[in-house]
């Protein structure tokens, strides 16, 4: 940017004079390896404790765990179940549903959290009914919508639009109102407009908390979206997504299979949950020191 | 402000930017908080004179109504009574009792205000640019320039939570200055710093001041701060706040901080610290009373 800065950037590059590729970073990585090794903890005590009653009979099995399929056999199905079209075909429906209430919600969210944050005549008129609405879980909702959206697909859509738009709605209204008076004064004294205290000071100052109720909206829709297709029983409409999955393998009797879907929602959850952190970091690289 | 000029302008003549530029006049100024009906008064018929390019010190005890008064000539707050006049220019008074807030009276807050979604350079380079005085470019140039003159050259592209508390505020005065402000308004900026910081804190400011002769507005506890930096210590009676006593501060500039070790320094310590000390019981003795 200028000649001050340049010394500076150059001393740095040429402080660290080989730098690590991205696989050695990865190998190097001590909490990488810390999070396999729990994992494979986790497996290896699930495992005996899986088959507890197989080596010494059943009077000893294990409440609950001894119940649980152990995880090799639940590996084994997975394998079968890998190459089945309808178990990828699971997974997009689920996601595609996930996404698209869930972008649904943070298009409508954030736009009405921050009106409701900037506007008192705004606020005063749809926050009280927000609020009387805002505490009636999704879930409360199904019977309704089933009978008010004309398809299984809508209902499900609207259902898992409720659920994160609400927590994105109360996240952004809490972060926007809680910007520091002190740089909303800093900012209107060096001459900002209405505008540039919007888009330069609230905008920003409340993007943590647009992630924070992205990062929990999202978790909120997956459940929605689950429970949402084991109620609806998906069959007639295509795909029935990961909850049907799980749904019909209890149907079907297939104990493993359910682990099997069980662990796929925890692993798209996990993915999704993610892509926001990534996404996160990108627009607000302040954020990455703490 | 001509800001490529060298410093090399050996303290006694000032650059002329600022020269007869920012006399604060505050006259009679009462200000009467009133939520829900309990009368607090913060400050009581107060009037002061700061001349253009005087570095004007507030000692007072805490709560007693300082930043009351520095909020009402930033505009952040109306006053009840009185008023307050720039250059003779009325900012508030019995027709207006809340000023504009404006870019000639530039805030630097307790802890600290730069917005930490910005980098130092963006910070400073701020004002220009939503007042349109500057493309994006020539501002982030500007604000480098300026950020380097003060000693932060190596982190014009931090954000704030990279650098210490000490860098943060120095940007932060810098941010101020590149408004062109006539009155820098400080508000206790150096209170959670410790000793060594915050003498080198004070070299940089008063390095400042002497390139700029800003009219400064200091609000503080530290009495050998007060006198340190100041040309005029106004010591401010517990709440209401009233001017209680000023005291004048004849140390020649540019001051180096030996001067703290002088006779004359520590006679003026015992001035103003008598009569700080005497609201200071005033103020406790009310504060058990109101716990009573």
């Amino acid at each position: 940017m200028t000649d001050i800065a340049q010394p500076s950037t150059h001393a740095a590059a040429s402080a660290t004079p080989r730098k690590r590729s991205r696989l050695q970073k990865l190998w190097q990585n001590q909490s990488l390896w810390r999070g396999i090794t729990a994992i494979i903890v986790f497996l290896f005590f699930w495992e005996i404790g899986s088959r507890w009653d197989e080596w010494f009979g059943k009077e000893w099995m294990i409440p609950g765990v001894g119940l649980i399929p152990p995880p090799t056999d639940v590996a084994a199905t997975w394998l079968e179940v890998l190459p089945k079209v309808g178990y990828w075909e699971s997974w997009y429906s689920s996601f595609k549903r996930v996404l698209s209430g869930f972008l649904m919600a943070m298009l409508l969210g954030i736009p009405f959290g921050l009106l409701l944050a900037v506007n008192k005549y705004f606020r005063g008129i749809f926050f009280p009914p927000f609020e009387i609405l805002r505490p009636i879980p999704p879930l409360a909702w199904v019977p309704a919508s089933l009978i008010f959206w004309p398809t299984n697909e809508m209902s499900i859509a609207f259902i898992t639009f409720l659920g994160a738009f609400f927590t994105i709605v109360i996240n952004v209204l809490g972060g926007a109102r809680n910007i520091d008076v002190r740089y909303l004064r800093a900012a209107q004294s060096m001459g900002a407009s209405q505008w540039d205290l919007f888009s330069k000071i609230i905008l920003p100052g409340t993007l943590p908390s647009i992630f924070t109720g992205a990062a929990v909206g999202m978790g909120i829709t997956w459940e929605v979206v689950l429970a949402a297709e084991m109620i609806s029983g998906g069959g007639t409409q295509g795909g029935g997504g990961l909850g049907f999955f799980i749904w019909n393998s209890y149907m079907g009797g297939s104990l493993e299979q359910i682990v099997v879907g069980m662990i796929s929602v925890g692993i798209a959850g996990y993915l999704s949950s993610s892509a926001i952190r990534m996404i996160g970091d990108w627009y607000m690289p302040w954020k990455r020191l703490f | 402000m001509n800001i490529s000029t060298p410093v090399a302008s050996e303290g006694a003549k000032p650059m002329a930017a600022n020269e007869g530029r920012g006399a604060l006049s505050i006259r009679n100024v009462t200000k009467i908080y009133d939520p829900e009906g309990v009368n607090v008064m913060a400050v009581d018929n107060c009037s002061m004179e700061i001349a253009a390019g005087e570095v004007c010190m507030i000692v007072g005890p805490s709560g007693c109504g300082k930043t009351t008064l520095l909020n009402a000539i930033a505009g952040f707050h109306s006053i009840t009574e009185g008023e307050i006049l720039l250059d003779n220019e009325l900012l508030c008074g019995p027709s207006k009792p809340k000023a504009d807030q404006g870019a000639e009276r530039m805030v630097v807050f307790q802890h600290g205000a730069l917005f930490p979604w910005k980098t130092l350079a963006e910070n400073v380079a701020y004002g220009p640019i939503v007042q349109g005085k500057l493309r994006k470019r020539q501002a982030l140039e500007k604000a480098s320039d300026m950020l380097a003159e003060a000693g932060l050259g190596d982190v014009v592209t931090k954000y704030p939570g990279e650098v210490s508390s000490g860098m943060s505020r120095r940007a932060e005065i810098v941010r101020a200055l590149i408004n062109d402000p006539k009155v820098l308004l400080l508000d206790e900026p150096y209170r959670a710093m410790d000793a060594l910081t915050k003498s080198i804190m004070h070299e940089s400011l008063l390095e400042t001041y002497d390139r700029t002769k800003v009219t400064i507005f200091f609000i503080t506890h530290d009495l050998e701060e007060a006198i340190f930096l100041g040309d005029k210590v106004h010591v401010v009676t517990t709440r209401p706040c009233q001017l209680k006593k000023t005291v004048e501060v004849n140390i020649p500039r540019p001051r180096s901080y030996e001067t703290q070790s002088s006779e004359q320094f520590r006679l003026l310590m015992d001035e103003v610290n008598e009569a700080v000390h005497e609201e200071a019981i005033k103020a406790f003795q009310a504060g058990e009373r109101e716990l009573a």
